[in-house]
């Protein structure tokens, strides 16, 4: 190798670090996308006018994901700017704790790259915007649903139909804090107040054990990885996923009280299943609310009679 | 990672590579840990040389980069045991340090190396304010002040009352 002077300043090794602004542009980007839509939009595009010119980059909002922390923000109007920023190329949208149909339908419209939707608990987003915006998104192959109450089966129909290359879904309700009665309460016991959207609402209607799964198992015939945690669903449910989805490696049914696998089911499941997640399976690692205990029968008792009487 | 064994017995023998920083100090490196390095992997597939000069990298940060490749390099390790050295490595060190350091990675095209970089300054300016960025990493302010009146206005709700906290 021959050995020249180079008078390049990064062959100058002995004088300090070179300036920020001259950092290579591919390298700036590289540190500054590991902000966060949020802190990038906030702080780092305000910096300077080259930290601003990385930050207009479209390639710099691929991946947008963010979640309401309590702070006092406009998480949907944030949203909105990014995806405008993405300039048609993002391809993994999360929300969380925020938004409603408007900004969802106004995201779906804007991104036709999408791959993966994740959304959770965004209490305003209807199961009706929802059909509506996945319309949008043809080369979608994750959806994620993470406690949205909103969304019901005859809406996962729609979406199933939509979404040819749906290869993974998930659809998380609330973990159990007693699972012995989980589909044993009266739904008189559940609430009294309904609103659209709300959990009480959400089972007045949908507590019909394997309507979900049903309505999964028939349209998205292509899953190979499926989360339903907390579901209502029992053995014919499950039985169904099993015939409707031949494709599928992983399962997660933990929290799924009403399925029993004690049967054959159990044993088709463990044969045709590569990774399979078990209804009492531990749930340290699941991030949303599983809030399952285990509860001795008096305190079932307890609790159910402390429902009845605040309802 | 496997040699090309063309030259008989001798490669059998732990090959080495010796690596050259830009204030001449040299660094003798095992082969299966150069090769993690992008770019010395392709220097070592193009010449015979054994002799790597870095006109670019200085010692100390060269020596830090080398340390890593060989741990990545050791097939004795568990990835567990990996991944805690890549914290270990990053955490405590100035901002210049690892500034240098992900310039080196870049020009070395360690990947892995590289990301655990840019993720630990990132993680440092995470939540700082514009004025702390400015400050902390010697970045000029070249908005003019039009131009910065433009931005507040464009996007209304980043500048909340959090601004007034800036000390």
């Amino acid at each position: 190798m021959p050995k020249r002077k180079r008078t390049s300043p990064m062959a100058v090794c002995t004088s300090s670090a070179p300036p920020w602004t001259e950092l290579p542009r591919d390298l700036t980007a590289n540190i500054l996308r590991r902000l966060g839509v949020v802190d990038i939009l906030e702080n780092a595009q305000k910096v300077c006018t080259t930290w601003r010119t990385v930050c207009k980059d479209p390639a710099m909002w691929r991946v947008i994901d963010i979640r309401y922390n309590g702070e006092v923000r406009d998480c949907s109007m944030m949203c909105r700017h990014a995806v405008d920023l993405s300039q048609g190329q993002l391809i993994d949208l999360h929300m969380e704790n925020f938004g409603d149909s408007e900004t969802l339908l106004y995201v779906c419209k804007r991104s036709r790259n999408l791959r993966r939707l994740s959304l959770a608990c965004c209490d305003d987003v209807s199961g009706k915007a929802l059909t509506e915006a996945v319309k949008k998104l043809p080369q979608l192959e994750e959806l994620h649903l993470i406690i949205m109450f909103g969304v019901r089966s005859r809406h996962l129909k729609t979406i199933g139909k939509s979404c040819p290359m749906l290869k993974s879904f998930t659809f998380n309700l609330t973990g159990h804090r007693h699972p012995h009665l989980m589909g044993t309460i009266d739904d008189d016991l559940r609430a009294d107040v309904l609103w659209e959207g709300s959990e009480d609402e959400y089972f007045m209607e949908e507590p019909l054990y394997s309507k979900l799964a049903l309505a999964i198992a028939k349209t998205m015939p292509n899953l190979c990885r499926l989360q339903l945690f907390a579901n209502y669903m029992k053995n014919d449910g499950l039985q169904a996923l099993l015939d409707g989805c031949p494709r599928l490696e992983s399962l997660d049914i933990r929290q799924c009280f009403l399925v029993d696998l004690s049967g054959d089911l159990g044993k088709r499941c463990f044969k045709q299943i590569k990774n399979l997640r078990l209804p009492f399976d531990s749930v340290d690692d699941y991030r949303w609310d599983a809030a399952q205990k285990r509860v001795v029968t008096g305190c079932i008792f307890a609790s159910a009679f402390i429902s009845q009487i605040s309802a | 990672m496997v040699t090309t064994d063309e030259k008989g017995p001798l490669t059998a023998k732990k090959k080495s590579v010796i690596i050259r920083s830009c204030d001449g100090d040299e660094f003798l490196v095992s082969e299966s840990a150069a090769v993690l390095s992008t770019s010395l992997k392709k220097i070592l597939e193009e010449k015979e040389d054994r002799l790597i000069h870095l006109s670019d990298i200085d010692n100390k940060t060269l020596a830090m980069v080398i340390a890593y490749l060989s741990t990545h390099a050791d097939d004795g390790l568990s990835d567990d045991l990996k991944r805690s050295f890549d914290q270990e490595f990053v955490s405590g060190k100035e901002f210049d340090v690892l500034k240098y350091l992900v310039l080196a990675t870049d020009t070395l095209q360690v990947t892995c190396l590289c990301y655990t970089v840019a993720k630990k300054m990132a993680d440092i300016m995470k939540n700082k304010l514009v004025e702390w960025v400015r400050r902390e990493f010697d970045i000029q302010n070249d908005y003019t002040p039009e131009a910065e009146a433009e931005i507040r206005r464009l996007d209304a709700w980043a500048w909340d009352d959090r601004q007034l906290e800036d000390d």
